[in-house]
C-alpha cells in the first residue's frame, strides 16, 4: 500500500473523486501505479497517516 | 481489568448526541463497575469536543471531511501505545445517536475473532414510534467489538482513509485482506440492545429506508418499549428533545 496525498489528474473520477480533486488516501501501489502510468493519478506526497496534533485522553486514564 | 473504548465520530446533532454521549457515560460507568474498564473517544472538530471533555471522555479534533479517517483517529488512540501509554484491549465503533446495552459487553472476543449485532432497533425521526429489525448482515450492524490484536495487524487504522459512508465495510474488507480477522461470532440478548435514534439532522440512512429493507419485528412507543431497560433519566431527556421538534406529519405537509 502506499499512503499519501494524490491528485486526479485525468478526465475521469477516480474512486469517487473529481477530476482536479487531490485527496489523502491509501492505494494499492500496483493498482495505484497503473493509474499514474495511464495519466489519471499523481503521487504528490507521500506520508504515513497518523492522528492530528489535537487530542486529549480520559480524564485520569494515565495515572 | 480488560479495557474497552467507544469510538465515537460526531458532527453536528449537538443536543441528541449530547443525550446519547451522556448515556454512554452511564454504559461506560456500568461496565467500569462489573470489571470492564470503558472509556470512549469523541473524534468531532465542532461542540461535541466540549461534550466529550465535560463528561471525561478522549477526543480527538478532526474535520468532517471523511468519516472514515475520524473511525481511524479513534481506534489509533484508543489502541496505540505511541498515543497511550495504556491501550484499550477492545473497540467498539459507536454512532453518536445510539444507545448500547452495557450487557453486550460483558462476554469479550479473543484471539482475532469479533463481535457482532444482528438485532437492533430503530426510532422515527419523530421520536413517535420504534421499530426492532433482525438484520441478515454477516458482519452484524449498529456496532462490533473488535480485539486489540485485531487491530493492530493494521497499524491502528483500519478504514480506507478517504471514505465518506461505508465505514463498517470498508474496516471488515481491510481487516480480512490483512488476514487480521479470522472469524465473526454473533452475540444477541434482543433487539432493543441498541438503539439508533433517528433525526433529520445530517442522517444517512432514513427510518423508512430501514423499515423497507429489513426483516420487521415489534413496532412500538419507543419510550414504553425501552421503559426498565435503560434508565429513566436517559429516556426523559430523550422524551423531551423529540418534544420540541416538529411532527413528522408536519414536516411531511410542509
Amino acid at each position: 500500500m502506499t499512503h499519501g496525498l494524490w491528485r486526479v489528474s485525468g478526465k475521469r473520477t477516480y474512486r469517487g473523486h473529481e477530476p482536479g480533486e487531490e485527496f489523502e488516501a491509501s492505494l494499492d501501489t500496483a493498482a495505484a501505479g497503473r493509474a499514474v502510468n495511464r495519466g489519471h493519478l499523481q503521487l504528490l506526497e507521500e506520508f504515513t497517516p497518523t492522528l492530528p496534533d489535537t487530542y486529549e485522553l480520559p480524564k485520569g486514564w494515565v495515572k | 481489568m480488560p479495557s474497552l473504548w467507544f469510538v465515537v465520530p460526531a458532527h453536528g446533532r449537538l443536543e441528541l448526541a449530547r443525550i446519547c454521549l451522556r448515556q454512554l457515560r452511564r454504559t461506560c460507568d456500568a461496565l467500569t463497575d462489573s470489571g470492564v474498564e470503558a472509556s470512549a473517544v469523541v473524534v468531532a472538530d465542532d461542540e461535541n469536543l466540549d461534550t466529550a471533555r465535560d463528561l471525561g471522555f478522549a477526543w480527538v479534533e478532526r474535520d468532517n471531511r471523511f468519516l472514515s479517517r475520524k473511525f481511524n483517529d479513534g481506534i489509533q488512540l484508543a489502541m496505540d501505545r505511541t498515543y497511550n501509554r495504556r491501550p484499550a484491549d477492545y473497540v467498539v465503533p459507536c454512532g453518536s445517536d445510539d444507545w448500547v446495552d452495557w450487557r453486550l459487553f460483558l462476554d469479550l472476543p479473543t484471539g482475532r475473532t469479533m463481535y457482532g449485532f444482528q438485532h437492533m432497533s430503530f426510532v422515527r425521526e419523530d421520536g413517535r414510534e420504534l421499530t426492532t429489525r433482525h438484520i441478515l448482515y454477516d458482519g452484524g450492524c449498529g456496532i462490533r467489538i473488535y480485539p486489540r490484536m485485531v487491530m493492530q495487524s493494521v497499524g491502528f487504522r483500519p478504514a480506507d482513509e478517504d471514505r465518506r459512508r461505508g465505514c463498517d465495510t470498508s474496516i471488515l474488507v481491510n481487516l480480512r485482506k490483512a488476514g487480521a480477522l479470522r472469524r465473526i461470532e454473533h452475540r444477541t440478548l434482543d433487539a432493543l440492545q441498541i438503539v439508533d435514534w433517528k433525526s433529520r439532522d445530517d442522517q444517512v440512512t432514513s427510518y423508512r429506508e430501514i423499515a423497507g429493507r429489513h426483516r420487521a419485528g415489534l413496532n412500538a412507543d419507543p419510550f414504553n418499549a425501552l421503559a426498565g431497560r435503560y434508565p429513566d433519566e436517559a429516556l426523559d431527556e430523550m422524551r423531551d428533545h423529540y418534544s420540541r421538534r416538529p411532527r413528522t406529519s408536519l414536516v411531511l405537509a410542509a
